[in-house]
């Protein structure tokens, strides 16, 4: 056929005939073509050229049908399973170092990503193991002072009836105080529990499994309890259960009341905020505390179970003004949340939403996708670059007839044995680090946790990632010329390595950040532990004051100070560094009208500077000798800034009580370093002071407790003795800090430990592809030192531009976290160089390994096939 | 020896490829057919029933005949096997058989 006739059959659509050819099989193709293209002749000369090639495509297309359909060649897989094992197994053997490193950065990527998937899980799952538990809510109140709004969970008795009584959605609104400290006697036996008091009709709202006793009637009767099996196992023994006596025995209660046991229930599972091992009647609480019929007196936590299918916003619309009808007030809002969203959504910043623990789980859950990912990327880097080594084997297997098919196949069997090599080792990790993963996050969880549905996740994971790593890698092997291959004179594409090298950049960049984030925060936590407060709070340690310390105290207090190793004694509402109550019923000479300023305030005994070792700017402390003291107040410094600076002798008013300011405190840290000082106002009211410090004798501590101890028993001898040490207190609150910093510590680690895995896996590339160069130099005379520099000249350079990067970065970020601290320190270059060279000498050990190699290999070898 | 049963259409291609006796490649078929029972039915059509044909044994096929229409393509040629023949006469006999038995009564009006 010549080019002219060609020419006459007018051309027939391109696209038509490309499709065909994608999916028609071969031995149907010509003769279909051939139909095809007699038809299209018949067409153009029936119906012109534009519909001859419409209908062209058009039945083109039709052919789409089973019968035309390449056989996709699936060349049984399994004959040469065995053989692609065999070999598999004999590279790992012939290549250990090489795979070890690669397993060992798959199994890192896979454990940090298990670790952080069971956390994310145990994280979701609090509060959600109740029944109807989509219908409880907690209420919360917006308070918006001088212009800022507050929230609060704190509320009066009165919002939870009168919810109940005027809105049919509600079914339940249940008012409880948890976080009690009971001291819970059994004959002569006295133990300390948690609980909290709660209305009895808590457990129609949260379904909390009742081993004995009955839910509905549990807490109607004012001097029942309801305690937790553990509990019961604790006053009654291992066979409580089968006792069948536990109901109805009676328990006394802080040595005041005697209640009836009325119900057990299951104990409390650890993911649930509310915890408790037993609980008392709400009415018991309010019979001793005449102040609850206030509307100010807000100290209830309130669930409300609403009716199924009632919309939330329309109740929150409707109960919004609730406090301020009854109050007449106007600067409160109340306003329902889930239940079952608040343990991870509860902070609120300005009346909005603002997050909480949510933060934390978003966070890790993206540390973990992005530690599989440069996982990934790394065992891909390794297996490519190392590929020159299988290079012959596969040009083999090609000549010898093996498809591209197969071979991916080999590699992809590869790559996910390795996988599942290193989900082994992962999974190994796991088990052996859960208890340290327990100290760390505070969490509980146990071996029987890990139960079939996160092993199958595990697995999953791990097989996705082997077969998304392994993927490109396999692809690139078999796309192997094997005559390039087998002439010798095969080199690699360098193609990828501007990528390689821009993740080299990044990974060092990252783990120069988190050095540099690491020493910041351990940095700021030493800075918090040893910054001055304003009070020592070393050597002073506290008790609950109750029984005959209560109504004894003078008495404990002389005792205490005849005792070796105690200097002296005070009481007081509260540890003073931490948070306690606050209000606005402050007036002045001189106060705005309708100022609302919120002062701290803190009921004290005598001597309360003095065993705090806090400093006076002016005037005294409150003294015995003066008899009025018990009207007077002392001020802080803040407070004395806010009343109008000279403000001793000056009158005060705290709720309703006036009297006079006899002195002025240095400022000392309540709360927390988050925040600024605080004004805060001190009154003399023993009753009101509940917690008895003691500030012992530097050095003798334990003289001090002895004495303590003796002291202690005497007067209380059914209480178990406890105590708290206020550093001890202190440090605690700054515990999340200190997971963060170790968190920081343990991923820096890791990065650096894969970016090294990256640099490696460029460094042999590189080598490799100039063998040959390096070959001649040395022929040339360079020494083995030149040859080192040269070849490592290039990777510093990029370690030293992710250095770069990160500097900037990381400076911001670390600021950022710093402005949260009232009180922070100023993060010095010194620990940005200190990180950029601990990066670039490591960078460094693991460049010269490979230049090394490298240069002290025989020239003859790699010039051999010149 | 096994029934294969032919569907309509397949009996209509078969008899139209005994018809071209020898001359049965794809467009021709379609061309008959068209001619014949006054259905056009699509190349694909006809393409994947004599696909069908073959499977069961029916038709033969060589290839031959390429043209300059066809670009250079060879045609392939069908032909009836022993087999498809004896299908086909089976089938004219069972029909023949029950039109003999038919009333007139029954069928009166014809084409026409």
């Amino acid at each position: 056929m010549n080019n002219r006739e060609k020419k006459q059959c007018a051309d027939p659509p391109q696209w038509g005939n490309r499709i065909l050819v994608w999916f028609c099989a071969p031995h149907l193709l010509e003769e279909v073509h051939g139909d095809l293209l007699e038809l299209y002749g018949i067409w153009v000369k029936k119906y012109g050229v534009k519909k001859a090639r419409w209908l062209y495509f058009f039945n083109a297309i039709k052919f789409f049908r089973p019968f035309a359909f390449k056989s996709i060649t699936f060349n049984n897989p399994t004959d040469m399973f065995k053989n692609y094992v065999k070999i598999a197994f004999r590279n790992v053997l012939r290549q250990k170092s090489y795979a070890f490193i690669n397993v060992a950065g798959l199994s890192i990527g896979l454990v940090c990503s298990f670790f952080i998937l069971l956390w994310v899980t145990n994280e979701t799952s609090y509060d959600r193991f109740y029944k109807e538990g989509d219908q409880i809510h907690q209420v919360w109140r917006h308070m918006t002072t001088e212009g800022q709004i507050n929230t609060y969970r704190s509320l009066p008795k009165h919002v939870a009836e009168t919810m109940e009584a005027e809105y049919p959605e509600v079914l339940e609104a249940v008012p409880t105080r948890f976080s009690q400290q009971f001291v819970m006697t059994t004959g002569d036996r006295s133990y300390r529990e948690a609980g909290g008091y709660v209305d009895p009709d808590f457990f129609q709202v949260f379904s909390f499994p009742f081993l004995q006793g009955n839910p509905e009637t549990a807490l109607q009767g004012i001097g029942s309890v309801v305690i937790t099996a553990r509990t019961a196992r604790k006053l009654f023994g291992e066979d409580w259960q089968t006792r069948g006596d536990v109901l109805g025995q009676s328990l006394t209660i802080d040595h005041r009341r005697e209640f009836i046991i009325t119900g057990v229930v299951r104990d409390v599972p650890k993911n649930s905020t509310i915890q408790f091992d037993m609980l008392l009647p709400t009415q018991e609480y309010i019979e001793r505390n005449a102040q609850v019929e206030n509307w100010y007196y807000m100290v209830f936590t309130i669930y409300v179970k609403l009716q199924k299918g009632a919309s939330l916003e329309a109740f929150n619309a409707k109960v919004s003004d609730l406090f301020n009808k009854y109050t007449g007030a106007s600067d409160h809002q109340i306003f329902l949340q889930p239940f079952e969203d608040v343990y991870l959504h509860s902070v609120y910043r300005e009346g909005q939403l603002a997050g909480g623990r949510i933060q934390y789980v978003r966070i890790l859950s993206a540390i973990a996708l992005f530690l599989l990912l440069i996982a990934c990327i790394n065992f891909m880097n390794l297996a490519t670059a190392r590929s020159s080594q299988r290079a012959r084997e596969i040009g083999v297997r090609k000549v010898i007839g093996a498809h591209q098919q197969s071979l991916i196949s080999q590699f992809m069997t590869e790559s996910i044995a390795m996988a599942l090599i290193a989900f082994l080792v992962a999974l190994g990790s796991v088990f052996a680090l859960l208890p340290a993963f327990n100290d760390l996050t505070g969490k509980h969880i146990t071996f029987a946790d890990l139960n079939g549905s996160f092993l199958l996740g595990f697995l999953g994971i791990s097989l996705i990632v082997g077969g998304l790593s392994g993927s490109y890698p396999a692809l690139y092997l078999a796309s192997f010329n094997p005559v390039a291959v087998l002439r010798g004179t095969f080199r690699q594409r360098s193609g990828a390595v501007n990528l390689r090298k821009g993740l080299v950049v990044f990974q060092f960049a990252l783990s120069v950040m988190l050095i540099i984030s690491t020493v910041a925060v351990y940095q700021q936590l030493d800075y918090i532990r040893t910054t001055n407060l304003g009070m020592e709070r070393e050597n002073l340690l506290f008790v609950a004051r109750e029984g005959a310390l209560v109504s004894q105290y003078e008495a404990v207090r002389q005792e205490l100070l005849k005792h070796p190793g105690i200097a002296s004694v005070t009481a007081s509402g509260n540890n003073p560094l931490t948070y306690a109550s606050n209000t606005t019923s402050v007036n002045w000479e001189g106060k705005a009208p309708n100022n609302s300023q919120l002062f701290h305030i803190i009921n004290v005994n005598y001597d309360f500077v003095e065993t705090m070792r806090m400093e006076l700017a002016a005037g005294r402390d409150f003294s015995r000798t003066f008899g009025t003291d018990s009207e007077n107040y002392l001020v802080n410094e803040e407070a004395a800034r806010i009343l109008g600076q000279a403000v001793l002798s000056k009158p005060l008013e705290v709720y309703g009580q006036k009297g006079q300011i006899v002195g002025v405190v240095k400022d000392f840290i309540m709360n927390s370093l988050y925040s600024p000082i605080e004004p805060t106002i001190i009154r003399l009211d023993p009753e009101a002071a509940g917690l008895l410090f003691v500030r012992t004798e530097p050095g003798r501590t334990q003289e001090a407790l002895a004495s303590l101890e003796t002291v202690y028993k005497r007067f209380n001898p059914g209480y178990p003795f406890e105590y708290t040490f206020v550093d001890q207190a202190f440090e605690r609150t700054y515990r999340s800090e200190a997971v963060m910093g170790t968190l920081a510590n343990i991923f820096a680690v890791i990065a650096l430990f894969i970016s090294c895995l990256g640099l490696f896996g460029l460094t042999s590339f590189m080598v490799e592809q100039r063998t040959k160069e390096v070959g001649v130099r040395k022929v040339l005379g360079a020494s083995l030192a030149g040859i080192v520099v040269l070849l490592s000249k290039d990777f510093l350079k990029l370690v030293l531009i992710g250095f770069m990067i990160a500097t900037p970065i990381t400076w911001y970020a670390m600021n950022q976290w710093l402005e949260n601290f009232a009180y922070r320190i100023d993060v010095s270059p010194v620990v940005f160089l200190l990180a950029g060279l601990a990066a670039i000498l490591i960078a460094l050990a693991t460049v010269s390994w490979q230049s090394a190699k490298a240069a002290l290999m025989n020239p003859v070898d790699s010039l051999r096939n010149e | 020896m096994k029934k294969t049963y032919l569907g309509e259409f397949e009996e209509v291609v078969l008899l139209t490829v005994a018809l071209l006796f020898d001359q049965a490649y794809g467009v021709a078929i379609t061309e008959a057919l068209e001619e014949q029972t006054g259905r056009s039915p699509s190349i694909s059509a006809v393409h994947a029933t004599l696909h069908r044909l073959a499977e069961k044994g029916f038709v033969n096929s060589r290839m031959g005949g390429a043209t300059t229409e066809r670009g250079g393509r060879r045609k392939r040629f069908f032909t009836v096997t022993p087999a498809g023949s004896r299908a086909l006469h089976e089938i004219k006999e069972v029909r023949q058989q029950l039109w003999q038995q038919i009333p007139p009564k029954a069928l009166q009006w014809k084409m026409g």
